[in-house]
């Protein structure tokens, strides 16, 4: 290596002819193109606009329309769910409890059949 | 084409403002980046599609460009990230151990390479050596680019990049020696 320097014609890499000039050539087309073509952001700026403006409008639509009646509902649902459960409290039975009731009324049997004796 | 582009100075302000021609950045780099690229990425039409990426992307960059560093360095950064870039999305369709041994296929493959005993020599030397050895060493050694620049480029410590370069400059000089 140190004896001779390679250059780059010596990795016998090839390029079409006038390539040089075509390829810059080109190039400047493609940015010129680039430059005239409308962007697609600005292209879409005007529905972008447009479409946050309606989201805008229906949010504080749906806020104004659903707050209000919320807090007024909210205690009247929430009795509602204290009643309901009172009644289910008061509809279960414990098992003692019920063993206790079923003792009671046979009691009362016995007690009725021997008093009718 | 005539892009405005700010400097700054040290404390990241404005100090003055300078003009550079894209037109003769095209003119002074387009030869010098297009080899560098062809060296990394070997087929000619490969070459071409990244080197197009690659003005483009220094068009729309340009003014954005704080001159923190040379332009040319900033240059050959963008053509060596755009062509790992197309590098990395080669690999995706080889087996990953497979592709230092496309090297010479890649080359063989490709019309604009001129398959002679003496490069194919040069290209096997090349081609045993590891991909980031590789690319050090073409930047150094054909490109001509400084140390600290292909350190800059890489994203690499300089001291490491003179350690690739010096085992890479051994290993070739034993495999062209046998």
């Amino acid at each position: 290596m140190k004896n001779k320097k390679y250059s780059q014609l010596d990795l016998g890499f090839k390029r079409p002819k006038n390539h040089m000039e075509e390829s810059k050539k080109y190039i400047l087309e493609l940015i010129q193109a680039e430059k005239n073509a409308p962007s697609k952001l600005k292209l879409a700026s005007p529905w972008l606009a447009l479409s946050g403006i309606a989201s805008s409008l229906m949010f504080i639509f749906f806020l104004t329309k659903t707050n209000a009646p919320l807090v007024n509902e909210t205690p009247q649902v929430e009795g509602d769910v204290f009643v309901t459960t009172l009644l289910m409290d008061t509809l279960l039975l414990e098992e003692t409890d019920l063993d206790q009731a079923i003792q009671e009324a046979l009691l009362d049997d016995f007690e009725n059949d021997l008093a009718l004796n | 084409m005539e892009i405005v582009l700010s400097s700054y100075g040290q404390d990241n302000t404005v100090s003055s403002s300078i003009n550079i021609d894209f037109n003769a950045l095209l003119e002074t780099y387009h030869n010098r980046l297009y080899w560098m690229i062809r060296k990394i990425v070997l087929v000619h039409d490969d070459a071409q599609d990244v080197l197009q990426n690659t003005w483009l992307k220094i068009h729309k960059g340009l003014a954005g460009f704080k001159g923190e560093s040379k332009i040319e360095t900033w240059m050959f950064r963008i053509a060596y990230n755009e062509s790992m870039r197309f590098l990395k999305q080669k690999k995706q369709h080889y087996r990953l151990d497979d592709v230092d041994n496309h090297y010479l296929e890649t080359l063989k493959a490709d019309p604009y390479f001129n398959g002679e005993e003496s490069t194919h020599a040069l290209h096997k030397a090349l081609g045993n050596l590891k991909e980031s050895e590789r690319h050090i060493f073409n930047l150094k050694y054909f490109d001509d680019i400084k140390f600290s620049q292909v350190a800059q480029l890489t994203n690499t410590n300089e001291n490491s990049v003179k350690t690739l370069y010096y085992k890479a400059e051994k290993k070739i000089k034993q495999q062209l020696e046998k």
